[in-house]
């Protein structure tokens, strides 16, 4: 039954997307969000949706006229192309388990493919926002089953993160969801009925629930920079400080005990185990990146039993660091965007992925000063927001390959267009030489 | 449960993408003017 519901509902989003190219990438990324496969149980369950919107997109993209089409590039994008190539050369060579280093290629793949169809079609106003609109709702259906969850529980529920996804621990879905609330806080005064708006800020009032109920400490850092940073943006300073602390105490308050332990742990982390295994990993991914420095071990091969064992026996040599190990038979994810790349793809990988978060953060920074139109500098804010949670938090986490990361880039990319092809009208609209002509 | 909130994500799902699909039509016709 659930599935053919599911279904029914489906079948409208494949319509529009073979109708309008540009809303097949909004399909798209509500699909990639919402994660149908965790809910269904019958023949819907082994259908791969985004396989099919993603062909969809490419059939309605050949069909249909676009007055709007672009072609991708500019400097961020082939910072990301050249990105997927060193990956891709590092996963040849990889000393890891190459099924598995192939299975986060092909994640890393698809979304680059998505940033590309991003750059060709989102190139006005309506449509950037719609296709965050999209992201959101997808995103919103996890965030308030699971903060709801929570809540109903008083706590007892821990959030574990979203099966089936790229988000599939609590610490990474606490992540992902912080990243998505500058989103929401954006797109939420831009909706055009009230209730909508009320809507979406009680999803951002779920969104640092969320982020409480997963009991992640990195998590909870980075609500307090994203807090921080949106009451730092808001026009309305008082009434935003006022629902954040609402919402956040509430959670605190439902979550008792075990949650101000573990938040308590922040500050005796040099002997947690669990804090002792992350570095453990990152001296590990260092000795993989300083053994192979042009092409890294491949993509998760640090965390495969035979790497960590080999690299293990080295790893005194970066005793000097002061920092005890974790025991020799638990390989552990890198936990770290930086240890991650630079244990995966070497040296020119994680050259390439700070240029990438750079250039990214620059842009945003940039934008959001000095664009011409309100939108664009809010929305260049918030990505900018969202770009200092992901290099604070993913410090601590292995999420390097996200995909909403790099489609929210490809955004940027989009707005900085919009901004500069603003400014093209405008000089020209206002140049002297155009009137004496 | 699951399937209620998942009504109302893909509900407002369509309805972001037929607002959209308006307004793009609104954009390309402004567009086209503009090039006119």
């Amino acid at each position: 039954m659930r599935d053919i519901v599911f279904f029914l509902f489906f079948l409208p989003f494949v319509y529009l997307a073979f109708r309008v190219p540009f809303l097949g990438i909004c399909a798209w990324i509500w699909t990639v969000l919402l994660v149908p496969k965790n809910m269904l149980f019958g023949f819907a369950a082994d259908l791969r949706f985004t396989y099919i919107l993603a062909i969809v997109t490419i059939i309605s993209l050949v069909i249909n006229r676009d007055p709007f089409l672009r072609k991708p590039g500019g400097t961020l994008y082939v910072l990301m192309l050249l990105f997927l190539l060193q990956s891709s050369i590092s996963n040849m060579f990889s000393i890891g388990i190459p099924v598995l280093g192939w299975a986060v290629w092909s994640d890393f793949f698809k979304a680059m493919m998505l940033v590309t169809f991003i750059l060709m079609m989102l190139n006005t106003r309506n449509r950037i926002e719609t296709f965050i609109k999209l992201m959101l709702v997808g995103a919103g259906f996890n965030i308030v089953f699971e903060a709801l969850k929570f809540l109903v529980t008083v706590g007892s529920y821990r959030i574990p993160g979203i099966l089936n996804s790229m988000l599939t621990d609590n610490n990474l879905f606490a992540l992902g969801v912080l990243m998505l609330l500058p989103l929401f806080i954006y797109i939420t005064p831009t909706l055009k009925t009230k209730n909508l708006r009320l809507a979406f800020l009680g999803f951002s009032g779920l969104c640092a629930v969320c982020v409480i109920g997963t009991f992640s400490r990195g998590g909870f850092i980075g609500l307090l920079i994203v807090g921080w940073r949106l009451l730092q943006k808001s026009k309305k300073k008082i009434l935003f400080g006022f629902i954040g602390i609402v919402f956040a105490s509430g959670a605190i308050f439902v979550a008792a005990d075990g949650w101000k332990d573990r938040m308590e742990t922040i500050d005796d982390a040099k002997s947690d185990a669990s804090f002792l295994g992350r570095t453990t990993a990152w001296k590990i991914a260092t000795l993989v990146a300083l053994d192979r420095p042009l092409i890294g071990g491949g993509q998760d091969s640090v965390q495969t039993f035979q790497v960590w064992d080999y690299y293990y026996r080295e790893i005194d040599k970066l005793d000097f660091l002061g920092l005890a190990n974790a025991y020799r038979n638990r390989p552990k994810a890198a936990h770290s965007i930086y240890f991650q790349v630079l244990g995966d793809a070497g040296i020119p990988g994680i050259l390439l992925f700070l240029g990438i978060l750079f250039t990214g953060y620059r842009m945003s920074k940039r934008l959001s000063k000095h664009a011409h139109q309100d939108w664009i500098r809010g929305l260049a804010s918030a990505i900018n927001t969202m770009l200092l949670a992901y290099m604070v938090s993913g410090a601590l986490l292995s999420m390097a390959y996200y995909d909403v990361l790099y489609a929210m880039l490809a955004v940027l990319i989009c707005i900085d267009r919009l901004n500069k092809q603003d400014i093209e009208n405008l000089t020209r609209f206002t140049s002297p030489d155009k009137d004496n002509n | 449960m699951s399937i209620i909130f998942f009504l109302i994500s893909a509900g407002l799902g369509i309805y972001f993408m037929l607002e959209g699909d308006k307004q793009d039509k609104e954009d390309q016709e402004a567009e086209l003017e503009k090039k006119k």
